[in-house]
């Protein structure tokens, strides 16, 4: 009789569990998508998934299937949108493991807020994906290409946004957290990596170039500049590693500096701290902007000795113009020309005199065009590689 | 029948694990939302604070050694209202357990499992909590000890794990609205972490087998526990930042999965979701242990295990409807728990003391 | 099931009748009652003669043949009539006479003993006993002349070790006893000798070192094994789950061990050892979870080496735990935390197979179970054949046929390595058992399943005692002395008081080494 009671109460429970197997989802069942790409169109949003074959990308015998299926869909709303992908594919579109989110260009001019608030609300969504904006084209188009070295473009973005970013400085990471506080904060506008498509000129380097349908490669194109969430306009490579120096974002990069007009001096550099101080003149408000750069000796043309004191003084010099110059005139665009503090003086501001800062902060981005910033940098050099002299030196010593 | 002692190092880790108890994945979001960026602040404000109600539960404790509260409720205020006030206290102990167990099945339908109702959930939980009450309350403290050893080093990890992440602007500047947000800041922490620790006075002094030392392993059991949340507290805001953390409905799980340190160890929030498991599992053992313990001390019952088994169906089925939905429950913890908690944490002890004194003073005369 | 029940019961019913019966003074009547008590049963061999050719007084020697050693009963025989020659110098004349005679000069060194009583006599010749009755006379002298073939020292069968000890435990109590003894000279010990089973009257050693062992656990183990009721105990298994703290749980909670070096170390410890008649494995109790960890070995190697071993086999306990289950709940609940290109291997190798993961790790896992069954009962000559079997035609060919992914395979490969980690057979059991109940955890709820089953698990571990002491003892609760032995093995002169809800023996029993002064080590010589 007891063993009857149990066995009900144990069909009676297992019936209850067996709704928790309908949440699973199976690894074959999923569709992974790894890009999002948001672009304008008439009806509002033209989305476009990238899913990945892992079939293809996996395989180790060469893929005869392409290894992404793009997904491309228009609609009013972004969720409906991106969920009404299902008609297209018979497994269910998985967003956690999310690698790259492409705003078309046209579409990061119109404003991006407006569709953040779902990629932090929704549960599948994780945190470590990158935000980029497409340069002179749509997202649509990028995420397109095929790419030679990764195959998975929305992959290759992530893996070379983050490679740059260690290694050049010419872009930056930009999460969905960043992302998010920086248009919160009243003080700070934000900047995403660009991307750019370029068409391969040579088509017969490789029979894989052939075999591709469109033969281009995805190349990042330095920052977007917003203000709130408008896209403005870029800053050239160079002047997004001046964006770089100027917020300290740097782990790696390299300069050149030119010696007596003859000689090239390259210096990696390999820190820098920056550290921006607000300061009263004439009872406005001020920045002062202290970057600390530490450099090695990389490579040099010509035969200038580069391992005496004096000599490595004037070299030291030469870099810390080079990199003021190169402050100044990003922050001289961000100022003149697109009107957006991306640096997040206005944050400095806020934190030193935060009772101005209340008069100031809704109009900060007038109030920005005409504060003066005022550059130092102060360089060391670490070490000189592993030559003392150029190795050519000879001729000019002796 | 010989009593159950517990000794003092499971005791302080009781304590702590409680303490933390419910609210480490949303704290941070109803502090920040209230306080900002000083919600740090808050925390730290706020176990300062709760050392008077330590203090306060600590004195309850001393007056009536070998008793539980419920008996000492009887005992302090007299037959007919020490019945009355036990009688509610028990069913608002009793409800408390029902929304952790709907706080569980949030959680997880939220963030895992959204097309899943929370019932088999809820369920599944609810039989722990079953299991661990009939193995009772010596096998539950020497659990907690394992339970800490084996989580706490892993949670602080991940702590440690997030400093490359940390903005340090975030907190800055420092008391921008003045002292009164962060002060209104304290109170979710108040009512969630420190009032409810009169619950624990059902085993402070009477399954406490060395009773002199029990003072300060209260008192570090509290301390560590508040540390934990100010911990927690304190890396949202650094790394999270104020807005986002006050926006997020559960702000440490966002946290730890901002984890990323080399290419290994990433997606750490299982971690997080364990210990907040743990420690809800735990909380929610001692508020339906002392529910079930008062009720059978109330009805005179030779053993509260008996009752055990229906007040878990009860729970079980209570827990699906207690709250309406997210926005209810939201209300509910801002507007109504923190006046419940203060009567029953502070108030009520408050005038158990006062009433106990005057009745021994009019003994004396 | 029941007719045999009562059988037995009336079986019993007859033996007790005759428990307080005495021997009579009539020779005849009590060979008469003797015959009839063992059914005329025909391996018992009872000689009558008379004293001498000219009285008519007789004796009678009984034995049961098959538990006696023949040349004790030939050197027996010869030294009686030894005695019956020179019996005019002894003059006896009595058959009280008689008796002594015997008494006085055949027992020598032997174990023997007088008795009255028929039960006694009955035990006495089961238990391989030479018996000899005098006529008219109401004693007996009982000689023991017991000897039964068995087994040979050998190396242990389970436990294998590479340093240390080799020999094991065997069948017979006394050379198991004797084993012990070796190896602990020491007057303190004790043994005490108790007989379980009311038909098999199975003999029981209780071994322990006097004032280390605990006396509130010797009694509460005395009383336990006196309340045992059974017919039989064939094995050392009996005792333990008769007598178990909590007798659902599948957890042991007594140490079962064939190495005499490990049950001589609990015995130091204070722990009790349970010998029982007819197994080679011998029981120590009180047991607590982290020895089940352990090895004899860790004490043979340099400590860190020991510790960092040790340390391998929880990371290998909670990987046969948790592997399976945790590969289910990732790819089946949260495949977000698996990172980004191993779910894409995953996924590649996932396409095309039929089944879902669950199921497709609990055919793989209950595969391995039933090869791993199969591969304990089968002859040893078909061991390779089998092996084939499971590993090409199972693992290989259903991986390319892609009916099992690759994944998969891999998963039971390490739980089935790891579980053959844990040094207990009796605990790598139940792992077994528990990792399928966390595989269907998992396959429900996911990783909350998977975090509620391991709850769950640590409470019912925590509410477990063996012979009253928790059995996460030096853990939880901590106990400071005890914990020098857990997970992490301290030097042997650090580890300086026996863990203390064992033993309640204060004296240290280990000392800071002074064998190398500090001279020497200040100047080493090199010759």
């Amino acid at each position: 009789m007891k063993l009857k009671k149990l066995l009900l109460l144990f069909i009676m429970i297992s019936a209850l569990f067996l709704n928790g197997c309908l949440g699973s989802r199976e690894v074959n069942d999923i569709a992974i998508n790894i890009s999002i790409g948001i672009d304008k169109s008439e009806e509002g949003y033209l989305i476009t998934n990238q899913i990945l074959n892992p079939k293809a990308v996996a395989s180790k015998s060469g893929a005869s299937e392409s290894p992404v299926i793009i997904n491309t869909k228009t609609g009013t709303d972004l969720f409906e949108t991106i969920r009404s992908a299902v008609t297209y594919s018979p497994r269910k579109l998985y967003n956690a493991h999310l690698r790259t989110i492409i705003f078309g260009e046209a579409f990061a001019k119109e404003g991006v807020q407006k569709v953040l608030d779902f990629f932090v609300r929704d549960h599948e969504f994780r945190t470590d994906y990158y935000f980029c904006v497409a340069k002179g084209t749509t997202a649509n188009e990028i995420l397109k290409t095929i790419t030679p070295l990764e195959s998975v473009s929305g992959l290759e973005l992530f893996d070379s946004i983050e490679a740059a970013e260690k290694n050049y400085a010419p872009t930056k990471s930009v999460k969905i957290l960043s992302l998010v506080n920086t248009l919160l904060s009243d003080g700070k506008n934000p900047v995403l990596a660009g991307v750019e498509i370029k068409k391969l000129q040579d088509k017969s380097t490789s029979i894989d170039a052939l075999k591709e349908t469109d033969p281009s490669k995805i190349k990042l194109a330095g920052l977007g500049i917003f203000k709130k969430d408008r896209l403005q306009g870029w800053l050239s490579d160079e002047e997004s590693k001046g964006y770089n120096y100027i917020t300290g974002n740097i782990t790696d990069t390299v300069g050149y500096v030119n010696v007596d007009n003859t000689d090239n001096i390259t210096f990696e550099v390999i820190k820098v701290k920056s550290k921006f101080k607000a300061f009263m003149s004439d009872d406005k408000p001020s920045i002062n902007v202290e970057i600390n750069v530490l450099y090695n000796i990389a490579a040099q043309t010509g035969t200038f000795d580069v391992s005496t004191e004096a000599n490595s003084d004037k070299i030291r010099r030469l870099v810390e113009e080079n990199l003021k110059e190169l402050c100044i005139s990003t922050i001289k665009k961000a100022q003149t020309e697109y009107k957006s503090d991306i640096f997040g003086f206005g944050e400095e501001i806020h934190r030193t005199y935060p009772k101005l800062w209340a008069k100031l902060k809704n109009d900060w981005n007038t109030s920005f065009i005409k504060l003066p910033v005022n550059v130092v940098i102060n360089a060391k050099v670490n070490g000189l590689g592993e030559n003392t002299k150029s190795i050519f030196s000879k001729e000019s010593s002796g | 029948m010989s009593k159950i002692k517990i000794s003092n190092l499971q005791f302080a880790l009781t304590i702590s694990a409680y303490t933390f108890g419910v609210a480490p994945l949303f704290i941070s979001s109803s502090i920040a939302s209230i306080s900002g960026r000083d919600a740090w602040i808050s925390a730290i404000l706020a176990a300062v604070l709760g050392l008077s109600t330590v203090y306060i539960n600590m004195y309850l404790g001393k007056l009536y050694p070998d008793k539980t509260l419920i008996e000492t409720i009887c005992l302090s205020l007299g037959k007919w209202l020490g019945n009355i006030v036990s009688i509610l206290f028990i069913f608002i102990i009793f409800e408390t357990t029902a929304q952790i167990i709907w706080y569980v099945g949030d959680f997880l339908t939220t963030t895992y499992m959204p097309e899943v109702s929370a019932y088999p959930i809820d369920i599944l939980f609810t039989a722990a909590l079953i299991i661990a009450m009939l193995y009772g309350l010596e096998a539950m403290c020497r659990a907690v000890t394992i339970f800490f050893s084996i989580l706490f080093p892993f949670y602080f990890i991940t702590l440690i794990m997030l400093f490359p992440n940390i903005n340090i602007t975030n907190v800055l500047p420092v008391l921008e609205y003045g002292i009164t947000p962060v002060i209104k800041g304290t109170v979710p922490l108040l009512s969630l972490c420190v009032w409810p620790l009169i619950v624990l006075n059902m085993i402070y002094p009477s399954n406490i087998k060395d009773l002199s030392k029990a003072k300060p392993s209260m008192l570090y059991g509290y301390l560590l526990g508040m540390f934990v949340a100010f911990s927690g507290v304190l890396m949202c805001i650094l790394v999270l930042g104020d807005t986002f953390t006050a926006a997020s409905r559960f702000p440490l799980f966002i946290l730890t999965q901002e984890v990323n340190v080399g290419t290994i160890l990433t997606r750490f929030e299982a971690v997080s979701v364990a210990v907040w498991l743990n420690n809800i599992f735990i909380s929610a053992f001692f508020f339906f242990y002392a529910a079930a313990k008062g009720l059978s001390q109330i009805f005179k019952l030779s053993d509260h295990k008996k009752i055990v088994l229906p007040l878990g169906l009860i729970l079980a089925a209570y827990s699906q409807s207690i709250y309406k939905n997210v926005p209810f429950q939201i209300e509910w913890d801002t507007y109504v728990w923190p006046p419940v908690a203060f009567t029953f944490g502070v108030v009520l002890p408050v005038v158990m003391i006062i009433a106990s004194i005057c009745k021994k003073a009019a003994g004396k005369i | 099931m029941t007719p045999f029940k009562r059988i037995f019961k009336n079986n019993m019913k007859t033996d007790n009748l005759s428990s307080s019966e005495n021997i009579s003074k009539d020779l005849d009547k009590n060979l008469e009652k003797i015959k009839s008590e063992f059914g005329f049963s025909s391996d018992l061999s009872i000689g009558v003669s008379t004293v001498n050719i000219q009285s008519s007084l007789c004796y009678a020697s009984i034995y049961i043949d098959n538990l006696t050693d023949k040349n004790t009963i030939n050197s027996l025989s010869e030294e009686i009539a030894e005695v019956m020659k020179a019996k005019n110098n002894s003059g006896a004349r009595t058959p009280e006479e008689y008796f002594n005679l015997f008494k006085n000069s055949l027992t020598g060194f032997r174990k023997f003993r007088e008795g009255t009583n028929l039960n006694d006599l009955i035990n006495d010749l089961l238990s391989g006993k030479t018996l000899f009755l005098v006529d008219k006379y109401h004693k007996f002298l009982s000689i023991d002349t017991f000897s039964v073939e068995g087994r040979a020292i050998s190396e242990p069968t389970t436990q294998n070790v590479i340093r240390g000890p080799k020999e094991s435990f065997v069948e017979k109590i006394s050379i198991n006893t004797s084993l012990i003894r070796k190896t602990v000279k020491n007057k303190s010990l004790r043994v005490e000798n108790l007989f379980i089973g009311n038909i098999t009257k199975t003999k029981i050693s209780l071994i322990y070192i006097d004032k280390i062992a605990k006396k509130d656990i010797l009694d509460e183990l005395k009383r336990r094994l006196n309340t045992i009721n059974i017919d039989c105990i064939f094995d050392s298994s009996y005792i333990e789950e008769l007598i178990k703290d909590d007798k659902h749980s599948i957890f042991p909670t007594f140490l079962s061990s064939e190495k005499p070096d490990t049950v001589a170390a609990d015995i130091l410890e204070g722990k009790i050892a349970i010998l029982v008649d007819g197994t080679s494995y011998v029981l120590t109790a009180p047991a607590v979870f982290v020895e089940f960890l352990q090895s004899s070995e860790d004490y043979y190697y340099p400590y860190l080496v020991a510790s960092i071993i040790r340390l391998l086999r929880y990371i290998a306990l909670f990987l046969t735990l948790i592997v399976p289950a945790g590969y289910i709940a990732l790819t089946t609940f949260h495949q977000e935390m698996i990172p980004t290109p191993l779910l894409i291997s995953i996924a590649s190798q996932r396409e095309g197979v039929p089944f879902p993961a669950f199921v497709e790790a609990l055919l793989m896992e209950g595969i391995f179970e039933i090869l791993r069954e199969a591969g304990v009962r089968m002859p040893r000559v078909i061991g390779p054949a089998i092996s084939i079997v499971g590993a090409l035609v199972l693992g290989q060919a259903a991986v390319e046929a892609g009916i099992i992914s690759a994944v998969v395979v891999i998963i039971v490969s390490i739980t089935a390595i790891s579980s053959f980690a844990i040094p207990n057979y009796t605990m790598s059991n139940t792992i077994r058992v528990i990792r399928f109940t966390l595989m269907i955890l998992a396959a429900i709820f996911g990783l909350y399943g998977v975090f509620m089953g391991l709850m769950v698990l640590t409470l019912h571990l925590c509410s477990l005692k063996s012979i009253g002491v928790p059995y996460m003892a030096p853990i939880a609760p901590l106990i400071k002395t005890g914990i020098k032995d857990t997970i992490f093995r301290f030097p042997l002169w650090n580890n300086k008081y026996r863990p203390a809800g064992i033993s309640d023996n204060k004296t240290p029993r280990a000392g800071k080494n002074k064998a190398v002064t500090a001279k020497q080590k200040r100047k080493p010589e090199f010759r």
